[in-house]
Parts: structure tokens; C-alpha cells; sequence
């Protein structure tokens, strides 16, 4: 146990450069991302000045992509606070490296999901009548009470272990003296004394325990924003926990993504280890089969009880208007994350080698081709009068899906050398996949005709994508600039590890 | 010429069949019941089973039958006496407003009738009090306010541990201070 050495190790030094120094690839990725939400300013204010109107909203479907934005980052929130908590009450050593990058994507996500909602609320000043006018038997309003309670709690379980870092960071020279006065006043005074480092043991262990069933309630709560409500598709006892396992699903996804990009560009390779990764791969699986599970069970339940309001509904997703949505979700965002994590312990897999079509540069050429010429004929002609050649563009779609499998199936042999580049893939076709799934709850039921009247239609404008896309990347841009002030890796908890765990972790990283 | 006979007795039994039906003669079931009786309280039924003449019929079988919304169930019979009279019994413990009745099947000679009457059993709840009240009751009020009060007493607890760091560095000696 070393708190009281506040001296940076030599070792340490690839945690604390990117701190340092910031080179030309980080000011063009803030210009980027300041671009991206400069536009989605843009649009939000136009939005404000005209009104409601100027997106795809309307009187059926009033929840578009912002409620689905706002449901899917209240899910990526899961990955810090539940995650890291559930590891450090269980006493996973591994656990040390990944804990702050995880629970900076807790609050961070909370910081653009919750705000989702007034923007789709359209007159963001009503937000006060929630508490001037607000009834306690209103979903709403639990989901306020609960997003408010996360929030801080996420928070204070960030801060918290980072203060030994920040003391080192405070002692340690080179800062600008903005930067020192920062760490100076977060720090609190910490010296890492034994009475210091038993009261922030006391605090963290309370958080961590405290934070699991406030985390559990959150995702809950939103999920019964939808169960409470009598309509098709949502009315589920079952989508409490269905919430609650998505959740830390696309949660364990954003970690393994946000891991393997830092990974990359700061060159942590040292902390961050593919035994980290393949750790972080068994939870992917392991929860990417219970939200399969829990997908079936929902779907042939009410397919079973076959009331017409469901027939109509599972019609539309499996064969209908939003069957492509949702089979991209199903084959994108679950089954094929499962193949990639499983991957590397199937050494059936280099058999694919011996297949002369399945060479990987030409196949996944020919795939590209052929997604180009879909894409194309899509947005160009339109489907409905799209052929090339005489081929029609149904024919187009069936060769792109085909070239797509073949090239998927080159592919998985390279993936099988690269576990850490397999997982990272799978974990960005989860957070893909949760992100149509959640379109995919909210947006057929409200489509869904409750008496003898049509379907209602919703295409999102160049204002809702514009602010999505903002909320992209300012979540991006939050983390980015977290990562500029802040050490991305707990030094101080990976120094206090058993001797034994960075050998090991050394050990497995050179046999990979 | 073989049909000739065959409907010849067709039209025979015919006219045995509705020379039968035409002689059972009507009945009817009189009833005495309690209009009210408390939960699982016996309810006794006096039947009495007449001719249409008003003469006691002995020896026939009365059913006792719960009859609903759906249909009717047998829940008893008895056997009427000399004087016609037979007594039928029934113990209700679901239905708060019950319809009993009592029946005769009927005979080759004596027409089937029945007789009901409803009953209402006390202490059993009516539908009205098992409708959800759309507004929660102080014990929910309180339990939900004491879960979250619990939450954020644990999130004050964790910040005064940061005061403690705080004030921990205080008493160091100035030379172990931070900076």
C-alpha cells in the first residue's frame, strides 16, 4: 500500500503524458467535435425559435430519437457506477485499471441523456412544472427524483477515488497554474496518511455499495416510463429487469469501446491488458445471452397470447415496417458481438482460411461494392424503381447481404489473431444495435393504430440528427477533455493491487 | 312394397311419443329461503313440489343449483317427503349476491319446473373496495421517502468522509502539509 508516495514511477509516465503534452490529432479531433455541436446548437435554436414542428414529431409519435438518445444513455450510465461498484464489492483485482474510465462514462452520459428529454419536450422552461405540478404517482416524476439521485451519487463515486491522484497530480510540477490551483482545491489536503486513507476507504465503500441499487432503480424507473403505459410493446412486467440487463449491456459495450480507443491513442497497453479485455468479453457475452433471452421471452410471449394489437406489432418488427431496423439490431447488435467474443476459443474458425472465396481483402471489397450500389440505388432512383443492369434492387440487397456474410467470414480469422480488436468491434456493434433496439421500443408502439386508423409515420429531420449527433459528441468531447485533466487509469489503486496481479496481467499480455 | 310397414310404424311411434308427452302433467316448486345469512351461514332451503292440482308429489328428486352469468352448477339434491316438502342446504363463502335453484328434473308423467331465489351473503367484498386508488397512501408515501432519504444520507455520509480528509490535513504538522 503506497497512498503516501505521491512521486510518479517511471511506469506510470504513459498515464500522466497525454496531461502533458497534446498534439495536433487532439486539437483537430476538439475542432471536429466543437463543429458537430455547433451545428446541433444551431438546429436545437431553431428548433426553440419555430418550434416542435420542425422535426419529424407529431401528435402520435411524440418520442422520436430523443427519447431514444435519452434511453440510450442512461444505459451506457451504467457502465461506470454499476460495473466498477459490482467489481469493487466483489474484490476483483483486475478491476483497478478500468474503474475511473468506467465511471467517467457514468456521469458523462448522464450529462447529455438526461437533458435528451427537454429537448424533446420542445419548451424546456416546463421542465419547473414537474415540481410546481408534479404527482407522485407520475412515472415522470420518479424518473426525474431517480436521474437527480444518480447523478449526484455518480459524481461523488468518481470523485472520491480520484483524490489520491489528484495530491499527485497537485505535487507533481509542469502544470499551468490554473491547472495546479484545480488539483490543489480537489485534492482536499490529501497526504495519504493512514487516518485520511481509512476516512476515503469509508466513503468509497458506502458509494459502492449504495450506488448499485440506486443504478438497478434508475434503469427501472425508465423502463417503467414505457411498462406503465397500456400500449402494445411496452405494457411488460418484464421490462423492468429487460432494462436493467440492456442497460449494463450496452454499458459493458461503451467500457471495452471507450478501453480500446485510449488504449490506442495514449498507449496504455501497459495498463490496459487483453486479459482486461477478454475479462470484459466473457461479461459482454454473458449478458449479451441473457438480453437474448429476455428478448425471446418477451416476444413470444405476446405473440402467444396473440391479442391483435401485439400481432400487429410483432408483424411490423419481424415483417414489416421496421422488420430491417429491427433484424439489423438482432443480427448486428447481438448475434454477431456474440460470434467476435467467442471467437478467439474457436480454432475452427482458421479453417475458413482454406476457402478461396473467403480471402479477406477481396471479399470484404466485394462487400463494400455491394453496400455502395445498395446505398446508392437507395437514396438515388429509390427502391421502388431502383435496377442497374436490369438487376432489381431487391437482387442488389439479397448480393450485399451475401458479399456482407462472405466478408464477415474472412474476416474472422484475422479477428481470431486480435482478440482485443475482436472485442472492441463486437462492443461497437453493441452499442450500435442498443441504439436501434431502443428506436425500436419507443417508436413502433407509438406508430402502432389504437383504433380502426392508420399507421402513423415518423422520419426524423435534419434537426433531430443534428442534435443527436451534437449529443454524440459532446458526450466524446466531455470524456476527451476529462481525459486531458484527469489520469484516465487510478494510479494509486492499481499501485495498491497484489504483488502478484501486474505480473500476471504482464505474463498474459506477452503470451498474447 | 317393403316401405309400407316401415311407416306405418314410424307414424305409430309417432303417436306413443306424443301421446307420452301430452300426458306429463305440470308441477311447480314453491320456495322458502332466508333473503340474508352470514358468511359460510347454512342456507336452508325449504322446496316443496306440487301438481299443478296443488297435490304433494313424494319420493322425486329436487337439485339445489348455483346459477351465474354462464351457466348454472349442481351443488346439492334431496328426496321431497310425503307432504312434497324436501330441505336443501348450501354454504356460500365467495359470492356476496347468490341466486339459488332448486329443480326437478321431471318425469315420463310429471313435467320438469323449478324455483329461485337470491340470497346475499354478508362479509364478502364487493368489487369497490378492490379498485387501486390512483394516489398513494401515506405508507407508501413514507416508505418511498425513507428509501431515498436513506439514499442521500449515505451520499452526506460518504461527503463528510471528504471533510474528514480535509480536516485530517489540518492537523499535520505545517512542514507535513500539502502545498
Amino acid at each position: 500500500m503506497t497512498p503516501t508516495d505521491l512521486d510518479v514511477r517511471p511506469e506510470e509516465a504513459p498515464v500522466l503524458r497525454p496531461l502533458q503534452h497534446s498534439g495536433p490529432g487532439f486539437w483537430l479531433l476538439i475542432a471536429t467535435l466543437l463543429g458537430v455541436i455547433g451545428v446541433g446548437v444551431y438546429a436545437y435554436v431553431t428548433q426553440l425559435r419555430i418550434g416542435l414542428g420542425v422535426t419529424g414529431l407529431n401528435n402520435r409519435i411524440s418520442w422520436g430519437i430523443y427519447i431514444t438518445n435519452f434511453v440510450f444513455f442512461i444505459g451506457v450510465s451504467h457502465a461506470g457506477t454499476l460495473i466498477s461498484a459490482i467489481l469493487r464489492v466483489t474484490g476483483a483485482e483486475w478491476r483497478r485499471p478500468i474503474t475511473r474510465m468506467a465511471e467517467a462514462i457514468t456521469v458523462f452520459a448522464l450529462l447529455v441523456g438526461a437533458p435528451m428529454v427537454l429537448v424533446d419536450m420542445g419548451r424546456p422552461e416546463r421542465l419547473f412544472n414537474v415540481f410546481l405540478f408534479g404527482r407522485l404517482q407520475s412515472p415522470i416524476l420518479w424518473d426525474v427524483i431517480s436521474i437527480t439521485t444518480y447523478m449526484m451519487g455518480s459524481l461523488l463515486y468518481l470523485y472520491l477515488p480520484m483524490i489520491p491522484d489528484l495530491a499527485q497530480l497537485r505535487d507533481t510540477p509542469g502544470f499551468s497554474p490554473w491547472r495546479h490551483s484545480l488539483y490543489r482545491q480537489l485534492a482536499v489536503g490529501w497526504r495519504g496518511s493512514p487516518r485520511q486513507h481509512a476516512f476515503l476507504e469509508q466513503g468509497i465503500g458506502a458509494m459502492a455499495i449504495i450506488i448499485i441499487p440506486v443504478a438497478i432503480s434508475v434503469h427501472t424507473v425508465v423502463s417503467w416510463i414505457f411498462g406503465m403505459t397500456l400500449r402494445a410493446g411496452w405494457h411488460s412486467t418484464i421490462f423492468g429487469p429487460y432494462f436493467v440487463i440492456g442497460a449494463i449491456f450496452s454499458g459493458i459495450a461503451a467500457i471495452i469501446t471507450a478501453m480500446g480507443a485510449f488504449r490506442r491513442v495514449y498507449r496504455l497497453e501497459r495498463f490496459l491488458t487483453p486479459d482486461h479485455f477478454q475479462k470484459l468479453g466473457y461479461l459482454l457475452l454473458t449478458l449479451n445471452l441473457l438480453y437474448l433471452y429476455f428478448t425471446v421471452s418477451e416476444y413470444l410471449t405476446i405473440s402467444y397470447g396473440a391479442e391483435i394489437k401485439d400481432v400487429t406489432l410483432i408483424n411490423a418488427l419481424f415483417y414489416g415496417a421496421f422488420s430491417r431496423m429491427f433484424w439489423v439490431m438482432a443480427i448486428v447488435g447481438l448475434i454477431l458481438p456474440a460470434i467476435l467474443t467467442v471467437i478467439p476459443h474457436l480454432p475452427v474458425v482458421d479453417r475458413l482460411r482454406r476457402v478461396p472465396l473467403l480471402r479477406p481483402v477481396p471479399a470484404t471489397a466485394a462487400a463494400l461494392v455491394m453496400a455502395s450500389l445498395a446505398v446508392g440505388v437507395h437514396f438515388g432512383a429509390g427502391p421502388q424503381v431502383g435496377a442497374i443492369g436490369g438487376i432489381s434492387y431487391e437482387t442488389i440487397l439479397v448480393l450485399a447481404a451475401v458479399t456482407a456474410g462472405a466478408a464477415v467470414l474472412a474476416l474472422l480469422p484475422v479477428l481470431r489473431q486480435r482478440p482485443v480488436a475482436s472485442i472492441v468491434i463486437a462492443s461497437l456493434l453493441v452499442n450500435v444495435g442498443m441504439w436501434l433496439k431502443r428506436y425500436i421500443i419507443v417508436v413502433p408502439s407509438m406508430a402502432l393504430p389504437l383504433t380502426r386508423s392508420e399507421w402513423a409515420t415518423y422520419r426524423p429531420t435534419w434537426v433531430e440528427w443534428s442534435i443527436t449527433a451534437a449529443a454524440f459528441a459532446t458526450f466524446i468531447l466531455l470524456y476527451t477533455l476529462f481525459a486531458k485533466l484527469f489520469p484516465l487509469i487510478s494510479l494509486w489503486e492499481v499501485r495498491e493491487a497484489p504483488a502478484s496481479a501486474p505480473e500476471t496481467a504482464h505474463t498474459q499480455e506477452a503470451a498474447a | 312394397m317393403k316401405t309400407l310397414p316401415v311407416a306405418l310404424l314410424t307414424i305409430l311411434g309417432f303417436a306413443v311419443f306424443a301421446a307420452s308427452a301430452e300426458a306429463a302433467s305440470p308441477t311447480r316448486v314453491t320456495l322458502t329461503a332466508p333473503s340474508a345469512v352470514e358468511l359460510g351461514e347454512e342456507i336452508e332451503l325449504e322446496a316443496r313440489l306440487l301438481t299443478a292440482g296443488g297435490a304433494p308429489l313424494a319420493g322425486a328428486v329436487l337439485e339445489i343449483r348455483q346459477v351465474g352469468a354462464v351457466g348454472e352448477r349442481v351443488i346439492g339434491e334431496a328426496t321431497t317427503d310425503a307432504q312434497g316438502v324436501a330441505f336443501l342446504t348450501h354454504r356460500e363463502y365467495t359470492v356476496p349476491v347468490l341466486t339459488l335453484r332448486v329443480a326437478f328434473r321431471g318425469t315420463p308423467a310429471q313435467a320438469a319446473s323449478h324455483a329461485d331465489v337470491s340470497v346475499t351473503v354478508a362479509g364478502i367484498e364487493v368489487e369497490p373496495s378492490v379498485v387501486m386508488t390512483h394516489s398513494p397512501g401515506p405508507a407508501i408515501k413514507t416508505t418511498l421517502f425513507l428509501l431515498l432519504g436513506s439514499v442521500w444520507l449515505t451520499y452526506i455520509y460518504a461527503a463528510s468522509r471528504v471533510a474528514r480528509v480535509a480536516l485530517e490535513d489540518r492537523r499535520i504538522p505545517e512542514g507535513g502539509r500539502s502545498r
